[in-house]
């Protein structure tokens, strides 16, 4: 027995040493990292020295489909593929903590989200701001009891993250420039292909609206307010709209009428007439780079008049029940 | 509680700390509270049908051993109609009553539809249901004594390192062990140990992350290319191998930390030259529990060539529905039969194709391999339609989205495949448990435990996914 405990403790200190050890070296890996996703496009966000006037916010409709240099006012997107509106809630509270929020914030909608499961494991994306972000480390601490322990682990910050953070490097080294966060898709063969089978896919899910989802939107709306960040949101287009989009809209509206933001649904009607053609698409709910100047000139039409307008003054408004909590 | 997540872990220091701690005559108490407890964390009231069964089968295996003549197959009969009527209603009702029902349906008759019950299938019902019943057959073959303690009998049922998921075990290897005095012994611990952490590399690092591959293809499948279907596929082969092959790894490794040691489920399958040797390789307390108390009951092959056959089809057949109660189970346990019969018909030893060149078993490997991926087809998919539908679509190479893998799935992925494939391929030349897990210095040993903790911690999957087999 005696040996297994020397064993043990041997084990153990060694398995803290190299884990703090490599923590700590990734850690400064990781902040000299400035390309890519992972990290990259949030460390030049950082490194600037002022905040852009507007940032560009949602999952890969939002990082693929807009391109910031086409809109009004100076932009940088922060949107980041296949994260949902968790992910941007846990975002906003770390902007807002480490006081980088703009003066505007152009947020995307994701319809397909609010027909499916909530996904609260989404805000690991964010683990390794956990402690640093009111709200990541709220909602990671909802998602398991054990979250906190696990962070006892300095390596768990890099969980998932260690051939994203190489791929990075190697890209930095090889002279790729920090960009503004916009990394389009290129159009290829098998666009229309893509374009063809996810909109029958789209056409033929059976789908349960899920009001859960708009707590995150709630939280996120109830910071803007708190910070006087004025909001607007948007949904891109779709090649063709889906049965759920109405539903899934009015669910949204519902919550953003009330909060007076103004909302710009591009998945209400058909795709605008300027992008029907399949050549613009990268599949049902993508534009390639063909169609994204075509789209990101149509949104900076609309945005113009918005943002033109003096941001509302927060209407006495208290922030949410979990932002409070979070706050505590 | 699953094998995979911090709980766990925290419940087995607990456990294994205080078992070390506890004189020998009180462990078989704290292991069978230790087990309750385990059991109750999914569905506390199900501890009920456990026990109950436990009881008959306590009763069954003393009377069958005490009665004389036909009040021996009585009580056998009783014990087995008990076990199986809790599967009966538990895993099978609600599967015959849609068949009925859609029956009935066709031919037009809807007042009289059966109803469904609205019931949860208890977690792990078919392996410890299988391992009551291999009690009882056994004491009733004579080849064991009844166990007079019934708190050990309902710890045999009940270990929590094989309660949910395997293996199967039988009582004359585990039965035995529990009246054992264990003594701590460093090197078996350290073998244990380290052979949980092998399982849960296998699970969280390279089962997981295949999964999410598998989910994304699988789930919309309709608009997949046929490579990509083939892809999730073959993805799906590793992800169950490893989660499987994992959850036993976990099992067989913490009971071997309290000095227990359960049988090999798994043997490379994957490397196996035919389908024959594939079921001697792949979930081994199964195959061989339906080999015993199935195929050999129904005359195995000693009755004539089409008899073996019949024997063949509806031992895998009734393996298939063992997993679950859907047509699908049924399909791939006639394809994996018929694969037997044909392999039988034409006359291929496992023992032969030992001797054969090198690039024959690399082909009958392949091929082999392929056979079984077709089985997955119908194991992973959600009906009988979407089965057939991937297996027209990879066959007909039609056009679809595929998914691209980026290096942070890429990455990991193939780093655990690696390993997967170098400490596996040591196991298999091994031929045992300890060639795989070093342990003569402490260098080896503390080494391969830092490298597999850390690997756990920098690409595991922390979301705490369900083990496939949990939910037979």
């Amino acid at each position: 027995m005696k040996r297994f405990a020397l064993f043990f403790a041997l084990f153990a200190g060694l398995l803290l040493l190299i884990d703090h050890g490599g923590a700590y070296v990734l850690d400064r890996v990781y902040a000299r990292t400035f390309v890519g996703q992972k990290g990259g496009i949030l460390n030049t966000y950082f490194a600037r020295p002022a905040p852009p006037a507007l940032v560009l916010m949602g999952n890969s409709r939002a990082s693929l489909d807009v391109n910031p240099d086409s809109l009004p006012v100076e932009a940088f997107s922060l949107a980041h593929p296949g994260t949902s509106q968790i992910f941007q809630s846990g975002l906003l509270s770390l902007l807002a903590e480490r006081r980088q929020l703009p003066r505007t914030i152009l947020l995307h909608i994701d319809l397909d989200e609010y027909i499916h499961p909530s996904f609260p494991a989404d805000i690991r994306n964010l683990r390794h701001y956990y402690g640093q972000a009111p709200l990541v480390t709220q909602y990671s601490k909802e998602l398991s009891r054990w979250e906190p322990l696990k962070h006892g682990l300095a390596l768990y910050r890099h969980n998932g993250r260690l051939f994203g953070l190489a791929k990075n490097q190697y890209l930095q080294r090889q002279g790729a420039a920090p960009s503004q966060g916009f990394e389009p898709y290129a159009p290829t063969a098998q666009d229309s292909i893509n374009t063809l089978y996810s909109t029958h896919y789209l056409a033929k899910e059976r789908y349960q609206l899920n009001r859960a989802h708009l707590r995150y939107l709630h939280d996120f709306v109830a910071l803007c307010r708190q910070h006087r960040v004025r909001l607007i949101c948007f949904t891109t287009p779709y090649y063709q709209v889906p049965p759920h989009a109405p539903q899934s809209a009015a669910l949204v509206d519902s919550l953003l009428r009330r909060e007076h933001v103004p909302y710009l649904n591009y998945a209400a009607t058909a795709a605008p007439a300027a992008l029907t053609a399949m050549r613009f698409w990268r599949d049902a709910t993508h534009l390639n780079s063909r169609g994204i100047p075509h789209y990101s000139q149509l949104l900076a039409r609309e945005l113009k008049p918005l943002l033109a307008v003096q941001a509302p003054e927060p209407a006495g408004g208290q922030p949410s029940a979990y932002l409070a909590l979070a706050q505590r | 509680m699953l094998f995979n997540s911090v709980e766990f872990l925290v419940f087995f220091v607990v456990v294994t700390v205080a078992y070390w701690a506890l004189p020998h005559r009180f462990r078989w108490m704290l292991l069978l509270a230790a087990s309750c407890g385990f059991y109750m964390a999914f569905i506390p009231i199900y501890l009920l049908i456990l026990l109950f069964t436990i009881g008959i089968d306590y009763v069954a295996g003393i009377q069958i051993e005490q009665a004389q003549g036909r009040r021996r197959k009585q009580f056998l009969v009783l014990s087995l109609v008990a076990n199986l009527g809790v599967l009966a209603v538990f895993k099978y009702y609600n599967f015959f009553t849609d068949n009925v029902n859609a029956l009935l349906d066709s031919l037009h008759i809807t007042h009289h539809a059966l109803p469904y019950l609205s019931i949860i299938l208890p977690i792990g019902l078919s392996f410890h249901t299988f391992q009551a019943m291999s009690y009882t057959i056994e004491v009733y073959r004579g080849n064991f004594r009844a166990e007079r303690h019934l708190g050990l009998y309902a710890l045999y049922v009940m270990f929590y390192p094989q309660l949910v998921a395997g293996p199967i075990e039988r009582p004359q290897n585990v039965l035995p062990q529990f009246h054992e005095v264990k003594r701590f012994d460093f090197t078996q611990t350290l073998i244990g140990l380290q052979r949980m952490l092998w399982g849960i590399f296998k699970k969280v690092v390279v089962g997981d992350v295949m999964a999410e591959y598998v989910n994304s293809v699988y789930n919309h499948y309709e608009v997949h290319s046929s490579w990509s279907l083939l892809l999730a596929t073959y993805a799906f082969a590793v992800q169950i191998y490893c989660d499987f092959s994992g959850y036993s790894d976990i099992a067989l490794g913490s009971a071997q930390v309290m000095g227990f040691r359960l049988m090999e489920n798994f043997r490379m399958p994957y490397f196996a030259k035919s389908v024959t040797e594939f079921w001697r390789r792949w979930h081994i307390s199964l195959s061989t529990w339906l080999r015993d108390y199935l195929y050999i009951s129904l005359g195995g092959s000693r009755l004539g060539k089409w008899l073996t056959y019949r024997n063949l089809m509806l031992t895998m057949l009734l393996g298939g529905l063992w997993h679950g109660a859907s047509w699908n189970f049924v399909i791939w346990g006639f394809l994996n039969g018929l694969y037997l019969s044909g392999e039988k018909l034409l006359g291929v030893r496992v023992e032969a194709t030992e001797r054969l060149p090198w690039w024959s078993k690399l082909l009958r490997i392949g091929l082999t391999f392929h056979l079984i991926c077709l089985t997955w087809v119908f194991f992973r998919a959600e009906s009988f339609e979407q089965a057939t539908f991937i297996v027209r679509h990879i066959v007909e190479q039609v056009p679809g989205t595929s998914l691209a893998w980026e290096p942070g799935t890429a990455g990991p992925l193939l780093l655990g495949l690696i390993l997967l494939v170098l400490v596996e391929y040591g196991y298999l030349r091994g031929r045992n448990t300890e060639a795989i897990m070093p342990h003569r210095t402490w260098t080896r040993p503390l080494a391969f435990s830092l490298a597999l903790t850390l690997l756990i911690i920098c690409f595991g999957v922390s979301t705490g996914e369900q083990f496939i087999y949990f939910q037979f």
